[in-house]
């Protein structure tokens, strides 16, 4: 039976509305989380800027994880986005430092880790795809991003969009992908399978 | 290189595979084909690119959106706000500070030393016969992260502990240096009560004093381990007597200095691997955690994707069960940490 909102407390009232699409709860949580997070970033070589983009990437972490139906998790909110911040922080630092080759020679890159060449080339493609589905237009950009960003079912997609069964919207997914490999096909030839 | 004989994988096993929602065996089974299979190789690359972008642009339309929200409600704060929202902060500790300083009489300094002693952490601990009260901060001296292997030093040392430590040894110390300590000792006080509810303080405590651990996990264990020894110690065979009240002495003496636990949960997604890589292992019943040592409390920070009622979490308890071992009550969980401490004078 679900919680009456009455009895939640602020966490459970936040993951509730984002389950929903609330966005105004990622606002909520940006309100109450800005200053700690922004105080950890400046005392660790980061600045103000950082700290907005650090918060806003892990409120968008959180929002991905509550609606795939992937964020079972006992501790407070405030204490995964910081857990978040911290580890996306590490990440870029280090990306940092692999970047200054004059500091840190290439020897002391792990294997596993893209190389700056291959980053960029991967950014490359991944702006590309992004350009291509904003050229797409709707209803495609809309039901490529249920699909692979809000990971919904092709039940869930046709209901929201309107269509009359999960057939026509999985036979219209095939026609939205194909429509956006001629896209990225004709702008930028080969890039797709490099 | 193709192999025209299997089967090549179809599209939408390819968009279950990137979007991770086929089963282990079957994510096997792909990987292993597109090992083999160059066509299907590259029709997974070409999935993974196009899910990868489709997915950025979600999440650049998200903070798009939240930026959008953000400026509509005048939340961006301009760069002077945050700049006097710091001086302020400053101004008003300083401010507490100095007149903390000038009105705190130094002799109250043992009075604040009671009041920082570690809680006795159970029933068995309170009916002990109380020993001389410690130097609460002798126990934090260690201020640096222990390796591995070492021992997480919470009890008192025997000697007196020096001035520039947070310790109070208020019949010795002079009011100068009581004072010091003191202000140490309170700093040290609001950092970890700070911990309790913000993972901001928590962080900053733990670049300076944090241990890792892997804990073993025991389901339904309600009751409590010491009690169940002392249990267990009244029903042993004779000729075992000796050597059990031997045991029992030795653990009643350890009982006596528990700090408090502040726990905190992680997912295990979030152990940062960069730090507890080759310290801590995961496993089917092993729960890497942080361990901060602080004035009166041990922060564990557990990274696990375990449920755990905010209540347990709030209500967890700190015990020993063996000389080396120490054992976190949640609940309905126990989870046994193999951390040392030494019997306690």
């Amino acid at each position: 039976m679900k919680t009456p909102l009455l009895f939640m407390d602020d966490d459970a009232r936040i993951l509730d509305g984002i389950r929903t699409g609330d966005e105004t709860a990622l606002v909520k949580l940006y309100r109450t989380n800005r200053k700690s997070i922004t105080a950890f970033l400046l005392r660790n070589n980061g600045t103000a800027d950082d700290a907005e983009d650090m918060l806003q990437e892990a409120l968008v972490i959180l929002w991905e994880r509550v609606r795939a139906g992937r964020h079972e998790y006992g501790a407070r909110l405030s204490t995964f986005l910081f857990a978040t911040v911290r580890n996306l922080w590490l990440r870029r630092l280090a990306r940092k430092r692999r970047e200054s080759p004059a500091t840190h020679p290439p020897e002391d890159h792990p294997d596993e880790t893209l190389s700056p060449l291959d980053q960029i080339i991967d950014d490359e493609r991944t702006e590309a795809v992004r350009s291509a589905l904003d050229a797409l237009g709707e209803p495609c950009r809309t039901l490529l991003l249920l699909f692979y960003w809000e990971e919904l079912s092709m039940e869930d997609i046709a209901r929201r969009l309107g269509f009359a069964n999960a057939d026509t919207a999985k036979s219209k997914k095939y026609q939205c992908k194909k429509s956006l490999k001629d896209l990225l096909t004709n702008r930028s030839p080969g890039l797709e399978h490099a | 290189m193709n192999t025209p004989d299997v089967p090549h994988i179809s599209p939408e096993t390819l968009e279950d595979y990137v979007l991770e929602k086929l089963p282990p065996a079957e994510r096997a089974m792909v990987e292993h084909h597109v090992a083999t299979c160059s066509s299907c190789r590259a029709a997974l690359e070409e999935e993974l690119h196009l899910a990868a972008g489709i997915r950025s642009s979600g999440r650049t339309a998200l903070k798009r959106r939240l930026a959008e929200s953000l400026a509509a409600s005048g939340q961006q704060p301009a760069p002077w706000g945050r700049i006097l929202s710091a001086a302020a902060v400053l101004i008003v500790i300083a401010g507490i500070g100095i007149v903390y300083r000038w009105f705190t009489p130094g002799d109250q300094a043992p009075q604040i030393a009671e009041t920082m002693a570690p809680v006795q952490a159970d029933k068995a601990s309170r009916e002990m016969p109380r020993p001389e009260e410690p130097e609460p901060s002798a126990r934090f001296r260690e201020k640096r992260e222990a390796p591995e292997g070492s021992q997480l030093r919470i009890s008192p040392a025997p000697t007196p502990a020096p001035v520039t430590a947070p310790a109070l040894t208020g019949q010795t110390a002079s009011t100068r240096e009581s004072e010091r300590a003191k202000d140490a000792l309170m700093e040290n006080k609001a950092a970890v009560d700070a911990a309790a509810e913000s993972p901001d303080a928590a962080s900053a405590l733990s670049e300076h004093l944090s241990i890792w651990r892997t804990g073993q996990l025991t389901e339904n264990t309600e009751s409590d381990q010491y009690e169940l020894f002392l249990k267990s110690d009244q029903l042993a065979a004779p000729h075992a007597a000796g050597a059990q009240m031997q045991k029992r002495q030795d653990l009643a003496g350890h009982i006596q200095t528990f700090p408090r636990a502040i726990v905190r949960v992680s997912p295990l997604v979030d152990l940062p691997l960069a730090d507890a890589a080759g310290r801590t292992r995961a496993g089917a019943h092993g729960i890497p955690t942080q361990i901060i040592q602080s004035p009166d409390s041990l922060v564990f920070t557990l990274f696990t994707d375990l449920p755990f009622e905010r209540d347990a979490l709030r209500n967890a308890r700190v015990r020993q069960s063996a000389p080396d071992s120490v054992v976190l009550l949640i609940g309905g969980r126990s989870i046994s940490y193999n951390l040392s401490l030494p019997v306690a004078r």
